[in-house]
């Protein structure tokens, strides 16, 4: 844990950094009021990220002064990592084929493909839930709200 | 001075068979509607309310009325059965209860939030009748020093939930707000890390957010098991194989109902607050109050003892 713990902190202080020395300066656009030059749109988020600067520090202070052995972590695998990108990068597809395909189309594209990914090669359970699910949504969407789900651009 | 006659006159119309049948469809509809994430209690309103439009405003209004009340609770379904609240008010609704599913007491999870709904609902709605004009008056009385400490008193919250380590706590406050100031400058109209983005300047909303964060924390530790167990339908995010909630336990819970009910009716009065507001303080409070161990891993019914407070009906409503 106080290696999670010093990794967390490390990369929250390169954040507050990021923050303090870059975001805000170019991604604030700050008016000076004359009356009240300290109420600023960039004065909240210099102090959070001298917040988020120092709490890290203190993170990282207490992983060292902590006595306590390494509580034992599970080690990521790499079939976790894999996994974790595999639907990362398939949600990334799904709602961008959504605005071109549909949800019709995507949709059971998306879930059969995440759902035989993840083991399930029972034809019978995988394209009833595939098929049926995002069809019966949408015509439920259309029929009960009024709500038209994404038609796409192609057709 | 109450007008009693009215409140009499209120019920019997509302209490026709007619009118109950539309309270009973109009919460059929808000809980299937409020389970869904994302979909909050006001939007089921919204997407629910053409269906009024047919019917007399004496069986419109029950209705509308249980789809808002139906959606309340239909926001814990989600939350309990598979770690991602389906309203913001249900957040705190998936530390314990979720651990509860995976126990397989998903059934009696969902009772107790059921049950905790209804009757801290009730209660603010009694408040409602009873003192709403004395509390608005209250409520109208908050300027921009009371909004400030009632903001300082949801952080000081922080210190009941956040677990051995505190520094975590509020470094996980600290990134929560910096993600907050995203948008334009509620006092200048700067804008702040919009990124020349349109879609930024409104910021970002917090059922997204919410779903976002729960969601993808569930696929991270999803993704640690192997596919093989993935598969395999979850042993405790189903409801028939669960077991009912005792009267026993609800009596226990009953001390952080009123608890809860009090909360929420008097943070969900102010102007501005609300439900996500009033749900932490009073899970905050339940958890203070809890003799039972802190880690989520040995929750159990008994130590479902911090139902979401009730939404004062009026919350929101600025």
């Amino acid at each position: 844990m106080r290696k999670a713990d010093f990794i967390t902190g490390a990369f929250l202080f390169a954040l507050s950094l990021l923050f303090y020395f870059y975001l805000i300066p170019v991604h604030i656009v700050t008016f000076v009021d004359e009356s009240n030059p300290t109420l600023r749109a960039d004065f909240l988020p210099r102090i959070f990220a001298f917040g988020l600067a120092l709490l890290s520090i203190l993170l990282i202070l207490n992983t060292w002064k902590s006595e306590e052995s390494d509580v034992e972590v599970k080690e990521t695998s790499l079939r976790a990592v894999y996994q974790v990108a595999v639907v990362g990068v398939a949600a990334c597809v799904y709602i961008f084929m959504q605005e071109v395909v549909g949800f019709l189309v995507s949709a059971p594209l998306f879930l059969g493909g995440l759902i035989y990914f993840f083991g399930t090669r029972e034809w019978r359970r995988l394209l009833p839930v595939a098929i049926l699910f995002p069809v019966v949504l949408n015509y439920f969407f259309w029929y009960s709200f009024q709500i038209l789900l994404p038609q796409g651009t192609l057709w | 001075m109450i007008p009693v006659e009215q409140i009499l006159e209120g019920i019997a119309m509302a209490m026709t068979w007619k009118g109950v049948a539309m309270i009973a469809l109009g919460v059929f509809a808000g809980i299937t509607v409020g389970a869904i994430p994302g979909i909050n209690g006001v939007m089921a309103t919204a997407i629910l309310v053409p269906f009024s439009f047919f019917m007399a405003p004496v069986l419109g209004i029950p209705f509308l009325l249980g789809i808002h009340k139906g959606a309340t609770f239909g926001g814990a379904i989600p939350a309990i059965l598979v770690n991602t609240p389906g309203t913001a008010s249900a957040a705190a609704t998936t530390l314990d209860g979720y651990p509860l599913a995976q126990k397989g007491e998903a059934r009696s999870a969902i009772q107790m939030a059921l049950y905790a709904s209804f009757i801290g609902d009730t209660f603010s709605d009694i408040c409602l009748v009873l003192i709403a004009l004395p509390l608005a008056l209250i409520a109208l009385m908050f300027g921009p020093a009371e909004y400030f400490a009632l903001l300082v008193m949801g952080l000081t919250i922080i210190s009941t939930v956040t677990g051995n380590s505190m520094v975590k706590g509020v470094l996980s406050a600290l990134l929560g707000v910096m993600f907050g100031l995203v948008g334009l400058d509620a006092v200048t109209g700067a804008e702040r890390f919009t990124l020349d983005s349109a879609f930024l300047e409104t910021g970002f909303s917090l059922v997204p957010v919410l779903i976002g964060i729960f969601a993808i924390s569930e696929v991270f530790i999803q993704a640690e098991n192997p596919a093989a167990e993935m598969s395999r339908p979850p042993e405790g995010a189903h409801l028939k194989g669960g077991r009912s909630l005792t009267w026993a336990e609800l009596r226990a819970s009953f001390k952080t109902i009123v608890r809860s009910s009090l909360i929420g009716t008097l943070v969900g009065a102010i102007p501005a607050t609300g439900a996500s507001i009033a749900a932490w303080i009073g899970y905050g409070a339940a958890k203070q109050a809890s003799p039972l161990p802190r880690s989520s891993e040995q929750a159990s019914t008994r130590a479902w003892r911090r139902p979401r407070p009730p939404i004062a009906p009026w919350r929101g409503q600025t």
